[in-house]
């Protein structure tokens, strides 16, 4: 703020004290903001023409007087006695506090000049401007008329003058003035007043009178308006994902503005009103100011001071933020280029426009790819290839979920779908496409169970080489009668038989995932239904039974599991007396080991709540895009420059929250950030480093491996003797699990 | 998921007979009952309460296991632990020094959750100090204002015995810090650690009139445990293990008693609500408890305090009564340690998988007959040397353990005298035997 004006508006408010004084009251000598008259001026408004030696000026707007004055007259007014050069003579630069009295003439016949002109040169110094805007402020403040006048005015000269931010600041202020104080009598239109909002880079105080403005319309505040509002609120987090796409960031605010407030975002104002303040940019009306200053009555609705209704405002604006934090990251990763897979499948759903862009692509190929007995199936490589993948032996598993997610995304689906299973595919992985209703079955776990007990049928079912149908038949309907699924589900199912029958598995993988999860007792159960499924046929040939002891050790239990299952298939006379227990063998007593199994497993999930493993907290870690390469502290590195940058540069850091370090204490984002370019450090060197960061290397050490402790697996820096190490490993696993 | 710094640290620890710092949870077997009673206590101590807990179990019952278990539990509840075993230079009460020494060992090994190995006393005090000066010099103010400011803030310390000294030792270390002298920074830490020996020295290097000695170190423990809490801990759990070098290896019965003394005041503060934010946790045998004439028992007032609950029958338990007796290992329970420390080895992965349950079975059988069922209640010799089998599995893919094992059951059996002897030489056998003597 200008010192002089402060001075000024300190002065102005002491203008109105009242003393109170031994028992009565006193007005203070309290100074009136009287200004001169301008005496003979005359000041030339709408629907008038100004007529100069060298042209006329219509609408001209200013104030003009014959002769000179003898008292020292408004900065902005135009005195005829006064002498001016030719035209185009060369002129110096304007004073500070420019006027049309101090001018030299050249300046005078410049000013002239670009008042003919149209008052629309952009290339004109901000001087001239400045002492036609004098005259503007004049005719608000002193002259209290053409307030509609002069707000179309400054919206024009906005749009011509507002690189300079001074002139920018000034020109609002009298633009949302002018508005204000047209209410009164001639209220502007609705359109100049969007005008004006579309114009206008809202300071508090301009904002302030501009809500004022809506609310004593009692009109619904515009959604541009909303958007700015949320936009200045300080309690909006600042984003770059809002820099980078503000048309998205719109759209997604807006939408969610609409869906909050269906009827319009109306205000509600304060019960007190607050004072209109203005402080003028002419030095004439700024002096003038000394006495009252202008509008000292002014009073307006106080919007600003109820800043709980715009609380919701900030939700919608934070959650804009985080729906495109995806898409910004998809957005950076392609390089800026046009809307890529990734980008498309990142943007939240309302603001995807069109299909997706390998949509033709896709049908393409499963138009080339339909068997004869109609399933499509295609190689899981063929996909892949069109999201830029060379040809390589096993997808990652996230790249796997990627075509699953794209599938999705165009109202199909894959079987098998990696995001069940747990498994990427191989290149040549068949997977069958087929349209699907819903994303994934709402009993999900059910259908995983029936995909797993599928998958190990079919791999023993296949282990003598045909795949019987009363084999399939059988695991069919044991899949049936023990899951109860939906059609999504049982076509998924379908799918997968087919998939896996052409294709059949020669590894019991699936049963690691039963081995996880499921009791001894019950994997028993799941390898009685396998027996019974290579027993269906009335034969277990030997290949079969080589795959049910493959099928028993992948599921953890014991070959004698299986034997003892085996013998009840063979009629009793064919069996020996082998099994007969030697006296003083050692025995165990399994019911016993299962109900140690059993209470071991209360602790293991008592502990695992007491240590607060929550698998929540784990996953919100560090949270940053899957690296597609063997690089898998890439992301992290860039931050890491990005706050070296930072650190170095900035003479006061403050450190900003980092999201890759999320809620770990802003104040030691740059040191970790430092720390992890290394593996080792030496503990004086971190020391100082600490220090240079106003840490204390001790506090910083415990606090980062808290917060590692907390996010990631374990603690990240290990001191041992003299030296700090670094485990990156953790880092990268954390990125790996997301 | 075991992280690999947990796995070999359980590898490494379980091939030397001793039990592992850290991941203890991935070897845990049962005790389900007992670890919910002590979370309770924690629970207890993190709202400012106090408890004090007697583990007590044969020798290889896994009392040492349980106290790093707890230990485990704890750090991640936000807890600061200090651990130590007593031995005849380190006690509860001394004159010589003994006491400083058994503070000096809980201190050495503070340990919190970033720095479970222990010596986190440096980051404990640099994480409050650092945390207040931010706040302080936040708000525009000086070097001097938080000096004041940590006075300030650790009054309600003064309150405690020696709470004055302890409170400008902490604005020393952090002069230390502005000023770049490492040497009072060290000083501080010495100081704090119980390292000074003569107060003449703590007067000259930090002016400070009184130092941690023999008669106060609970005095300070219980002071530390306040500072710890104030600093954002949940409070301060202590394991002392190794109660019966007390009972059976100190022959002065003065000694005995006044060391018993000490535990009673411990009981006594806990008990009664004297004590804020502070657990003890002591491990020892039945015997040390129990017998009348040089156990824990033989001093009255301990005896009556902790003696059994009457109503406890056969098959019930009174996990709220301050004694909890840990039951021995049986050859069911280490056939589920023996899984869980394969696993340790194959992290779950079948086809890394070094010994199939057949061989499990098989080495508790060759176990069995080469030990008798004492075997099974000395687990650490199970574990260790089941431990060492496993690693000549991994390190020899071609090896076979149906022949390690065969070729192990051929040696000749180690008498079970040479065994006691040698498995209890270091543990106060000797004593216990000559005692029934």
């Amino acid at each position: 703020m200008d010192p002089m004006i402060e001075i000024l508006r300190r002065q102005s408010t002491h203008a109105s004290t009242k003393i109170e004084d031994a028992g009565r009251t006193v007005a203070a000598q309290a100074r009136e903001w009287k200004p001169k008259s301008t005496g003979e001026a005359k000041f030339y408004g709408p629907g008038t023409t100004l007529k100069f030696d060298r042209g006329e000026v219509y609408y001209p707007l200013v104030y003009v007087c014959k002769g000179i004055l003898s008292d020292f007259p408004d900065a902005s007014l135009i005195e005829s006695g006064l002498p001016v050069a030719r035209s185009g003579a060369p002129t110096d630069d304007l004073p500070y506090w420019p006027s049309y009295r101090g001018a030299t003439p050249a300046q005078r016949s410049r000013y002239i000049d670009w008042l003919i002109g149209g008052r629309c040169d952009p290339e004109m110094p901000l001087g001239y401007v400045f002492i036609y805007f004098y005259g503007l402020e004049r005719r608000l403040l002193v002259d209290r008329v053409d307030c509609a006048v002069i707000a179309t005015e400054a919206i024009r000269l906005l749009s011509i003058y507002s690189h300079s931010r001074s002139f920018q600041r000034y020109a609002t202020m009298l633009l949302w003035t002018s508005i204000w104080m047209s209410l009164k009598e001639n209220p502007v239109t609705g359109e100049l007043i969007e005008q004006a909002v579309e114009m206008t880079k809202f300071t508090d105080e301009t904002l302030s009178i501009c809500l004022a403005t809506f609310a004593s319309l009692g009109a619904t505040i515009p959604d541009s308006l909303v958007y700015r509002i949320a936009e200045c609120d300080v309690r909006s987090p600042r984003s770059v994902v809002a820099q980078r796409h503000p048309e998205l960031h719109r759209e997604a605010f807006m939408k969610g503005l609409r869906s909050r407030f269906p009827e319009g975002f109306r205000l509600r104002s304060g019960k007190r009103e607050r004072r209109l303040e203005y402080f003028p940019a002419s030095a004439t009306l700024g002096r003038l100011h000394a006495t009252g200053g202008p509008l000292v009555d002014e009073r307006i609705p106080n919007i600003l001071g109820v800043t709980s209704q715009f609380q919701p405002l900030v939700d919608i604006w934070t959650q804009s933020n985080e729906d495109l934090k995806s898409y910004d990251r998809a957005h950076r990763k392609a390089g800026g280029a046009d809307l890529t897979a990734g980008m498309y499948e990142a943007l939240p759903e309302y603001l995807r426009d069109g299909d997706h862009p390998h949509f033709d692509a896709w049908y393409a190929i499963m138009d080339r790819s339909v068997t004869e007995d109609g399933w499509t199936v295609v190689p899981a490589g063929v996909f892949a290839a069109l999201d830029g993948l060379s040809e390589r032996k096993k997808l990652t598993k996230a790249q796997s979920e990627r075509l699953a997610i794209t599938a999705t995304h165009m109202g199909l689906a894959l079987e098998p779908d990696p995001r069940i299973t747990g498994r990427g595919y191989e290149w040549e992985d068949l997977v069958s496409v087929f349209p699907a209703t819903d994303e994934l079955g709402q009993d999900l776990a059910s259908y995983h169970a029936a995909a797993v007990l599928l998958e190990l049928g079919v791999a023993v079912a296949a282990s003598d080489g045909q795949i019987d149908e009363i084999e399939i038949g059988r695991l069919t309907s044991q899949l049936e009668s023990q899951f109860v699924l939906s059609s999504q589900d049982a076509a998924r199912l379908a799918h997968l038989r087919y998939v896996l029958t052409k294709q059949p598995p020669t590894e019991f993988s699936a049963a690691k995932t039963l081995q996880k999860n499921l009791t001894v007792p019950q994997r028993r159960l799941v390898g009685e239904l396998l027996v019974g499924i290579a027993a269906a046929d009335q034969v277990i040939a030997a290949a079969e039974v080589k795959a049910l002891e493959k099928a028993y050790r992948a599921l953890g239990l014991e070959p004698t599991d299986l034997q003892n299952l085996l013998k009840s298939f063979v009629p009793p006379s064919d069996q020996s007396d082998k099994s007969r227990v030697t006296e003083g063998e050692f025995r165990l007593d399994l019911a016993r080991i299962n109900s140690i199994m059993t209470e071991t497993e209360k602790v293991t999930q008592f502990l695992r709540d007491a240590l607060r493993e929550d698998l929540e907290s784990s996953e919100s870690g560090i949270a940053e895009e899957e690296p597609e390469t063997d690089q898998p502290t890439s992301a992290v590195r860039i931050d890491v420059t990005e706050e070296r940058e930072q650190h170095e540069s900035s003479t006061q850091p403050v450190p900003q929250p980092d999201q890759s370090f999320p809620n770990l204490s802003a104040r030691l984002v740059p040191l970790i950030s430092m720390l992890l370019e290394r593996d080792r450090w030496a503990r004086k060197k971190v020391d100082e480093l600490a220090r240079a960061q106003g840490l204390m290397i001790g506090s910083a050490i415990e606090q980062i491996n808290e917060w590692a402790c907390d996010n990631l697996t374990d603690a990240l820096l290990l001191e041992e003797n003299d030296e700090i190490l670094v485990q990156h490993y953790l880092i990268s696993e954390s990125k790996t699990a997301l | 998921m075991i992280a690999p710094r947990e796995r070999t640290s359980i590898i490494q620890s379980l091939a030397a007979g001793v039990v592992p710092g850290i991941g203890l949870h991935h070897i845990q077997v049962g005790r389900n009952d007992e670890v919910q009673a002590l979370v309770r206590d924690m629970d207890h101590i993190a709202q400012g309460g106090a408890t004090c807990r007697f583990i007590i179990g044969r020798f290889g019952s896994g009392k040492t296991f349980f106290l790093n278990l707890l230990r485990t539990v704890a750090l991640q509840r936000k807890f600061v632990v200090a651990q130590a075993d007593i031995t005849t230079e380190r006690r509860l009460h001394g004159s010589g020094g003994q006491a400083r020494s058994l503070y000096c060992e809980l201190a050495k090994n503070l340990s919190t959750r970033s720095r479970p190995e222990g010596g986190a006393l440096s980051n404990l005090v640099e994480r409050w100090v650092d945390e207040l000066d931010h706040e302080v010099r936040g708000s525009g103010k000086t070097e001097e204002d938080v000096r004041r400011e940590i006075v300030n803030r650790l009054k309600p310390l003064q309150e405690l015995v020696s709470g004055y000294d302890f409170a400008n030792v902490i604005a020393k270390y952090y002069e230390g810090f502005v000023t770049h002298n490492e040497a009072l920074q060290s000083a501080a830490l010495r100081w704090l650690r119980g390292e000074f020996a003569t107060k003449t020295e703590a007067r000259q290097e930090l002016g400070v009139r009184s130092i941690i000695e023999d008669e106060s170190i609970y005095d300070y423990l219980k002071l530390m445990a306040a500072f710890i809490r104030m600093a954002g801990f949940a409070g301060l759990l202590i394991n002392i293990d190794e109660l019966v070098v007390l009972s059976h290896r100190l022959n002065n019965t003065v000694a005995r008693n006044n060391n018993y003394e000490a535990i009673l005041r411990i009981v006594n503060d806990c008990l009664q609500g004297r004590a804020s934010g502070i657990g003890f946790m002591f491990a020892g045998t039945p015997e040390c408890l129990e017998d009348r004439r040089r156990g824990i028992f033989s001093y009255e007032a301990l005896a009556t305090r902790l003696a059994a609950n009457k109503f406890v029958a056969e098959g019930l338990r009174d996990l709220n009564a301050p004694v909890i007796h840990l039951e021995s290992l049986t050859p069911e329970d280490c056939y589920v340690l023996l899984v869980k420390i394969r696993e340790v080895f194959d992290g779950g992965d079948l086809n890394k998988r070094l010994l199939p349950d057949q061989g499990l079975v098989r080495y508790l059988e060759m176990c069995q007959q080469r030990m008798g069922a004492a075997y099974f209640q000395t687990p650490r010799d199970t574990v260790k040397d089941f431990v060492g089998l496993m690693q000549v599995l991994q390190q020899n893919p071609d090896a076979s353990w149906t022949q390690l094992l065969d070729a192990k059951q051929a040696e000749p059996l180690v008498s079970k005298a040479a065994s006691d002897a040698e498995t209890g030489s270091d543990q106060g056998d000797d004593d216990m035997s000559s005692f029934r003597l």
